[in-house]
């Protein structure tokens, strides 16, 4: 589903290593999270799997595609939830979902079917015909997620999705989370929040300064760990670097 | 009195400074371009100033040409003024900052309002100034002149600002009434510019008595006694400034009394901008602080081509964002008015040329020399109404990383943006140049013309964009920034606007060497010229083209 192989990048003419040969192996139907302190890579990363930023080093692959040689073919195989999603503030919620179907060639019925179900799960219909600037940022971070889900892509990837939201909004993200799962597609997401990712997560990988430091099923890197918290666990293998 | 300096230098220190991480070779080419600006505005004025000023002074009409230097000064501060005022005290983006300050409401607006006034007074002080003391030199004035001129010109921005307020206002008001406040706006900045550039045409017409090629000296005095009714004040300063006696009162008695009444009427005048200020930054606060409770009406999905989707989005946003639409959409306007204008100024100054004095074919050769002008200044115009194309790219700032993850390739993303940009431009760009054409009438410089102006239009959308595309301004937080200080666009605008210039240099050093020369000759080097530049501006655009994946993907947000 996503495959990331020695991907390695760096910012200031090579000086800061912001991911240093990175390998991460996602399957169908299962919740992914990405765990790391501030700073360890993984947003460079995400935005490196979603074409945001150029592969320099390695390669990138979503359902069999390269993100770098095939880059529209890719790109139509997941959807993307930004951590502070800038979506074009200028239209209105309706606008920017119409946007996102044309874009990716869903037909109106589908959009309607999608949205409605999306909307009622958010509580955001009397919100979605007003302008995306007037919206709080919860209210963002659900039309951003609705115009990722629009084409009911294979890979969901988010990057800190629960900054924002609500508690009732937060609960229906895992939800809907979980049903995407329960449908054999992916789930990828960031998270500092660790008890989210101990209860939702199929796997976990942990990375500290750019590299991978744990990777694993949630449940088993937990109990052979004797039993540790992730919070624990975390601590342990990537803490202290704040 | 300290928290107002605070305040007063902070706002100077956020609109004037350079960006941080500005090169410095970035700093050095603003400040050349400029200072090149300012050096060609103030060389037209003291071209005109050498022309006028000893014929005026013999005839004793220094005081309208004092009154002249003032209503120039005063147009400018009204035109940039409306602008500054609304971007500062209605549209402002830190309204809600301020007011979590420990400061006075009365002192944030003071700040504001002297914010602005200072600046205008800064422009004022720029152009004018060098010119009054160049007038005053020609024109022997006498010692108090230069020091009246010193002084009163840090009164000079009250009337224009406070009649700019005065048009603002209610256009404001209006607007904040109405769903689409943009168009509102976008229509009052049309009128505003149109206004401005027909009142200068027709001022400049006027000068020039209906059509010599000389400023005509009565002709200006009758210009001027029209403005000296319209800007009572400014008469009075221009009377005080020159030592005329009025009132039937002795010369040093009118200059005081002319002083008196000059800054009775601008105190007067400040105090009406102090009171439309205040109102417009309360409905600024207001309308911040207003949430949206009213019920959206329902809308519906409409299907669309992907590219047309882009389309679409391209002229929503441009138009939706306020700080922004203005030099987006306004500009293109502007080659169409002033084809107008340049054609009836040089229909008229043709009309007075006496044939009768011209070789055999030099009507033929002026009648060519008047239309190629003002064809190549419409065609200079021409590459600022690409404007929104020219900062396509920069005006999506960090929002370029969503458009980045859609599954569209670069080269679908441009041809969106220059399909856009050139559906509103092309049009423009023919009717700018069937003006001119029907009056100067030649059928193959009609085609000539009509077809170069089209493909240059063409170019100038694409290259702008594509220009852009190579280093973009994404890292703003107003999207004003994305066009403000951008000296990558404005280098790349200066380029576009190469090919009107070279060819006004090509037909006025034709003109000027006096080397006989045929009608063909002159039609074939005027249109080569302008052909090759074309096909140079051709292939720069395809290598730009050429160039776009590797800069798309270099883009890092």
């Amino acid at each position: 589903m996503l495959e990331i192989s020695h991907v390695s990048m760096s910012y200031a003419n090579g000086k800061v290593k912001a991911v240093d040969d990175l390998s991460l192996s996602l399957r169908p139907g299962e919740i992914f999270g990405f765990l790391g302190a501030n700073g360890a890579g993984k947003t460079t990363t995400i935005k490196m799997a979603t074409g945001i930023l150029p592969v320099k080093s390695g390669s990138i692959k979503i359902c069999g595609h390269d993100i770098a040689s095939d880059s529209i073919e890719a790109k139509r195989s997941f959807g993307f939830v930004p951590d502070s999603p800038i979506i074009f503030e200028k239209f209105t919620g309706r606008e920017y979902i119409d946007f996102m179907g044309d874009i990716y060639g869903v037909d109106v019925a589908e959009r309607e079917r999608v949205s409605t179900e999306l909307l009622k799960h958010f509580s955001l219909t009397d919100a979605f015909d007003k302008r995306i600037s007037g919206y709080s940022h919860g209210m963002k971070q659900k039309i951003a997620i609705i115009g990722a889900l629009i084409h009911s892509p294979a890979l969901w990837v988010l990057d800190e999705p629960m900054m924002g939201l609500d508690p009732p909004s937060a609960f229906a993200l895992k939800e809907l989370m979980k049903a995407h799962r329960d449908a054999g597609k992916t789930v990828f997401f960031s998270t500092h929040v660790l008890e989210v990712a101990e209860k939702l997560c199929d796997r976990v990988a942990i990375i500290d300064k750019g590299k991978l430091v744990l990777c694993g099923d949630t449940e088993e890197i937990v109990s052979a760990k004797g039993d540790k918290s992730l919070e624990e666990l975390f601590l342990s293998v990537a803490g202290g670097n704040e | 009195m300290s928290k107002l300096r605070y305040l007063l230098v902070a706002m100077f220190r956020n609109k004037f400074r350079f960006n941080g991480g500005t090169s410095k070779g970035k700093k050095i080419a603003t400040l050349i371009l400029f200072g090149f600006s300012y050096a060609i505005v103030l060389a037209i004025l003291m071209l005109l100033t050498w022309q006028v000023a000893p014929a005026l002074a013999a005839q004793g009409m220094s005081s309208l040409f004092y009154l002249f230097m003032l209503t120039s000064g005063a147009g400018i501060v009204l035109v940039f003024g409306i602008i500054y005022l609304v971007s500062t005290l209605y549209l402002a983006k830190d309204t809600d900052f301020y007011s979590t300050l420990p400061v006075k409401n009365t002192t944030v607006f003071a700040a504001k309002v002297l914010f602005v006034y200072l600046t205008e007074t800064v422009l004022v002080y720029a152009v004018i100034l060098p010119v009054m003391i160049q007038f005053g030199i020609l024109a022997e004035m006498w010692f108090g002149y230069y020091i009246i001129s010193i002084l009163m010109l840090a009164v000079v921005p009250a009337l224009p600002l406070s009649l700019a307020a005065i048009f603002a206002v209610p256009v404001m008001y209006l607007a904040s009434k109405l769903k689409n406040r943009n168009i509102v706006a976008i229509i009052f900045y049309c009128v505003l510019f149109g206004g401005f550039f027909a009142s200068y045409f027709a001022m400049f017409i006027g000068l020039n008595g209906g059509g010599s090629t000389d400023i005509d000296v009565n002709a200006m005095a009758k210009v001027l006694e029209v403005l000296s009714y319209i800007f009572y004040p400014f008469t009075a300063l221009a009377v005080a400034a020159v030592k005329l006696p009025s009132y039937g009162l002795s010369t040093a008695a009118s200059v005081v009394v002319n002083l008196v009444i000059f800054v009775g009427i601008s105190a007067a005048l400040f105090s009406v901008l102090l009171l439309l200020g205040k109102f417009m930054y309360a409905q600024s606060a207001k309308a911040n602080n207003q949430t949206d409770n009213s019920k959206a009406k329902k809308g519906e999905f409409k299907a669309s081509s992907a590219i047309k989707a882009l389309i679409k989005r391209e002229y929503t946003v441009a138009m939706r964002t306020t700080s922004t639409a203005f030099q987006c959409y306004v500009v293109i306007i502007l080659p169409v008015i002033l084809a107008v204008g340049m054609t009836v100024m040089m229909q008229t100054m043709l009309n007075r040329i006496p044939t009768g004095e011209l070789p055999p074919d030099g009507a033929a050769i002026m009648k060519v020399f008047f239309a190629v002008l003002v064809l190549s200044t419409v065609l200079t115009v021409l590459a600022s109404s690409a404007n929104a194309a020219a900062t396509t790219f920069s005006r999506e700032g960090k929002g370029m990383a969503s458009l980045k993850t859609l599954p569209l390739g670069i080269k679908t993303v441009l041809k969106s943006k220059i399909a856009a940009w050139c559906l509103l431009t092309l049009p423009v760009a023919v009717i700018a140049m069937v003006i001119p054409n029907i009056v100067f009438w030649d059928a193959l410089q009609f085609v000539l013309s009509t077809v170069a102006a089209v493909c240059y239009m063409f170019c100038f959308v694409a290259f702008g964009a594509l220009w852009d595309l190579g280093s973009p301004k994404l890292n703003w937080t107003d999207p004003k920034d994305a066009i403000k200080h951008n000296t990558h666009v404005m280098a790349g605008q200066f380029i576009c606007m190469a090919p009107g210039f070279v060819g006004m240099l090509t037909i006025i050093i034709m003109m000027s060497v006096n080397v006989a020369f045929s009608l063909t000759t002159l039609m074939a080097v005027v249109w080569s010229i302008t052909y090759i530049l074309l096909a140079a501006f051709v292939v720069a655009t395809v290598l730009l083209y050429r160039r776009a994946e590797k800069n798309y993907n270099r883009i890092e947000i």
